[in-house]
């Protein structure tokens, strides 16, 4: 996992690309997010308040 | 230096397209969380200097959210009905007005099961009036009634009352991230409401939360990621939130009691403005679904906090409970599944409790 972040690094900042590293980031943490929103305890708390 | 700037222009243009290009897919994948996306209040309200939120008139959509999707129709004063009311009683039907939260409006059920609705409680003699608005406290009910429930030429004015979070909302200015009127209670009640405005930077954080899948999901995923550290880290106990809680008698958090008089104190207001306009009053408690799927004896503990002040001020109330608790027993549940609300079996039920008055009888809980 290390390994395939540091040559992520590497890459964009070789090829000075780094306009990637929102896309990568946003789209891991997005990611993440999803995976704890799914089977939501919360979700009816947030929409449901009434 | 203009190089760094146009790294930076290119940077952010990477953020707003990853961003867009999340929302595109979201909206397109049919995942449960995406379809949440949109609370009930930022389609059917809006902003309302008096009330916080106020329920948008003239409307027809289907309402999107965790496990269902029904139709929603709002008339032309935006009171959730498939008919229009008029002021006066033209057809000298029994006219009933209801006031309440989401119960009331209806989350979650479609426009034809709505205990409000003919096609649900059956009785042709009986007009009701659906004043019900997802997330409103007693004092929005209050102040609703009072702008418009008291124009209407009723018989019965009947409050519908959450018990598990109608105190709650009652004692906050803001609720659900939206700005609330409220009152409090020194020598007698003083509404405050100079702080509900409609700030153009609020408005547009709120249409992104109540529109966006990705905000919805960042939201959501933040929220159960705190829920999930307190859980495992918090020093309280477990973290379940106390909706979710069966709670057995006595089982009150010292917030829920500290509202209690506040909000009799609301209900009192409510029933002399609606006495003084020539109706009857009543309180139906709304059952406590934890409590009721688990088959407890009692309701939620603050039915028994709240009858003893209620009998005191000679405020009517009802609690249908052992119906619901009876409709579980025969595998019946009258609730949605993936929230607290009604389903048609509950809307059946509570329907009869407010047409039938003999029924009703038979289930006060009030001296």
């Amino acid at each position: 996992m290390i390994e395939l972040l540091s040559d992520l690094w590497g890459f964009m900042r070789e090829r000075r690309k780094f306009w990637l590293a929102p896309i990568i980031i946003i789209a891991v943490l997005l990611g993440a997010l999803l995976v704890f929103a799914q089977g939501s305890v919360v979700a009816p708390f947030i929409y449901t308040l009434f | 230096m203009k190089k760094a700037l146009g790294n930076i222009l290119l940077i952010l243009a990477s953020i707003v397209f990853t961003l867009l290009a999340a929302e595109a897919v979201l909206r397109i994948v049919p995942l449960d969380i995406a379809g949440s996306a949109g609370g009930d209040r930022g389609y059917f309200s809006r902003f309302d200097p008096e009330l916080g939120w106020a329920p948008l008139p003239s409307v027809e959509q289907y309402h999107v959210g965790d496990g269902f999707s029904v139709a929603v129709r709002q008339n032309a004063m935006g009171l959730r009905a498939s008919q229009e009311h008029a002021f006066e009683d033209n057809a000298n039907q029994r006219r009933i007005l209801v006031l309440g939260d989401s119960y009331v409006w209806g989350y979650g059920a479609d426009q034809e099961d709505i205990f409000t609705e003919p096609s649900a409680h059956g009785d042709d003699n009986v007009e009701m009036i659906n004043l019900g608005v997802s997330g409103y406290g007693t004092d929005q009910e209050l102040l609703f009634y009072e702008k418009l429930g008291k124009q209407f030429d009723v018989n019965e004015v009947v409050l519908a009352f959450t018990t598990y979070n109608d105190i709650l909302n009652n004692m906050f200015a803001e609720q659900y991230g939206y700005q609330k009127p409220y009152f409090t209670d020194e020598n007698g009640l003083t509404l405050h409401d100079d702080h509900v405005v409609d700030r153009p930077a609020r408005r547009i954080g709120i249409w992104f939360r109540d529109n966006s899948r990705v905000v919805a999901i960042a939201e959501t995923g933040f929220l159960n990621v705190k829920y999930l550290w307190l859980s495992r880290f918090g020093d309280d106990e477990p973290v379940v939130h106390p909706r979710d809680r069966v709670l057995g008698p006595g089982a009150l958090r010292p917030i829920d009691s500290q509202g209690v008089d506040l909000t009799v104190q609301l209900i009192k207001r409510l029933r002399d403005e609606v006495e003084a306009a020539g109706a009857d009053f009543s309180l139906v408690f709304i059952p406590y679904k934890p409590n009721v799927l688990a088959l407890q004896a009692e309701d939620h503990p603050l039915v028994t906090a709240m009858t003893p002040a209620l009998s005191e001020a000679s405020i009517d109330c009802y609690d249908p409970y052992a119906m619901f608790v009876e409709a579980a027993r025969d595998g019946a549940s009258p609730f949605n599944e993936g929230d607290n609300h009604f389903n048609a079996k509950g809307h059946e039920i509570f329907g009869k409790v407010i047409t039938d008055r003999q029924l009703r009888e038979t289930i006060g809980v009030c001296q």
